[in-house]
């Protein structure tokens, strides 16, 4: 059987962003904050918390799903309005609770990709954008406590952004005859999952 | 807190992304105007005072070169040599504070990063390199709010 250029870069993307994710920790508690900081502490931890990690892959395979300009508009929006976020949190400017908006995040993006919905390029700007406040809020409030502020900032930032080119990468299935279907179906679970971490939000 | 080699990393990064965007002879012009003058500035000897200003002043200056990597080619261009000094003025006063100049001398060929940036971006991949720099100035954000917030020990994790 003959694979042509497309399932070949489809395959390789997937194989890509399959291996970025198999460091990702099952758990859902992050882990690697307070006093341990740096480059690596930073880098790792939105792998180690799969609220966040689930959320950032779901901003590359709905920007995917949206086409462009939003495959790279959404990327870039993420990572500044999270450090506003981020700058809020430090600053103590309180929010609606974060954790709760975090797990909403999983449950919208979910959906946005389970029903495919491709909204207006401003309205999907800013549901990214207030979800990445949320986001960066969480992280701003432990940030200043990182032994290594900077370099936890630019790891955090680094890996935030590799998940999100990861979510591009597995975005490009949809080339693929029934790719929009798996897809779909991987926005489905996403959108299940974060019904449970709304849940757990719910009753802490 | 603000030490070590990484603010002067990711500003010459930062501005090796920017020249990405301009002519061969702008992108060494740049270069080469922002090691001068990096050099020059590290020489001399700045108040202990001007820290926090001067760790301030270099992520502002990493967020313009970022975000002027936005705008279009030609306004890039033009802006891409006094951005290149400013960020060899910042980079020279980080140097000048540190006890390791020699980190100077390791991050300016972060700046050469406009060689391969430049070949991406005539093959139609500019928008990589614009994603890249949307972290840096997520980065710069986020170590500009830090600079200005007192570090208050320990504090549990939002999930604990």
């Amino acid at each position: 059987m003959q694979i042509n250029l497309t399932t070949r870069r489809a395959i390789r993307a997937v194989t890509a962003a399959a291996l970025m994710l198999a460091f990702a920790s099952p758990a859902m508690a992050h882990d690697g904050t307070g006093l341990a900081g740096g480059f690596a502490a930073g880098f790792t931890h939105p792998l180690s918390g799969f609220d966040h990690l689930l959320a950032m892959v779901a901003v590359g395979i709905w920007g995917a799903f949206l086409g462009r300009p939003l495959v790279y508009a959404l990327p870039m929006l993420f990572p500044s309005a999270m450090a506003l976020g981020g700058g809020i949190g430090m600053a103590g400017i309180p929010l609606p609770p974060v954790e709760l908006g975090i797990a909403i995040s999983v449950v919208v993006l979910g959906a946005m990709i389970f029903f495919a919905l491709r909204l207006p390029v401003l309205v999907a700007c800013a549901i990214i954008a207030v979800f990445a406040l949320f986001h960066g809020y969480a992280h701003g409030l432990e940030l200043p406590s990182a032994a290594d502020p900077i370099g936890y900032s630019a790891g955090f930032v680094l890996c935030t952004g590799l998940l999100h080119l990861a979510g591009i990468a597995l975005g490009t299935l949809r080339t693929l005859p029934a790719g929009t279907l798996a897809l779909r179906g991987v926005g489905g679970v996403m959108g299940l999952v974060g019904v449970w971490f709304t849940f757990v939000a719910l009753s802490a | 807190m603000n030490g070590g080699i990484v603010p002067s990393l990711l500003l010459c990064a930062t501005l090796g992304l920017l020249l990405s965007f301009t002519t061969q002879r702008i992108a060494w012009t740049g270069f080469a105007g922002m090691a001068v003058t990096a050099l020059i500035v590290s020489l001399v000897t700045l108040p202990a005072g001007l820290a926090n200003l001067i760790f301030v002043g270099v992520w502002v200056s990493i967020i313009l070169t970022a975000g002027l990597t936005y705008l279009p080619i030609a306004v890039a261009r033009r802006w891409a040599i006094p951005l290149a000094t400013v960020a060899g003025i910042m980079g020279g006063a980080l140097a000048s504070l540190s006890d390791r100049k020699s980190d100077l001398l390791w991050a300016l060929p972060a700046s050469l990063l406009f060689i391969p940036g430049r070949w991406i971006v005539a093959r139609g991949f500019g928008l990589g390199i614009k994603i890249v720099a949307s972290w840096m100035i997520a980065i710069a954000l986020l170590s500009t709010f830090v600079s200005l917030t007192p570090t208050p020990g320990y504090k549990p994790d939002h999930m604990e």
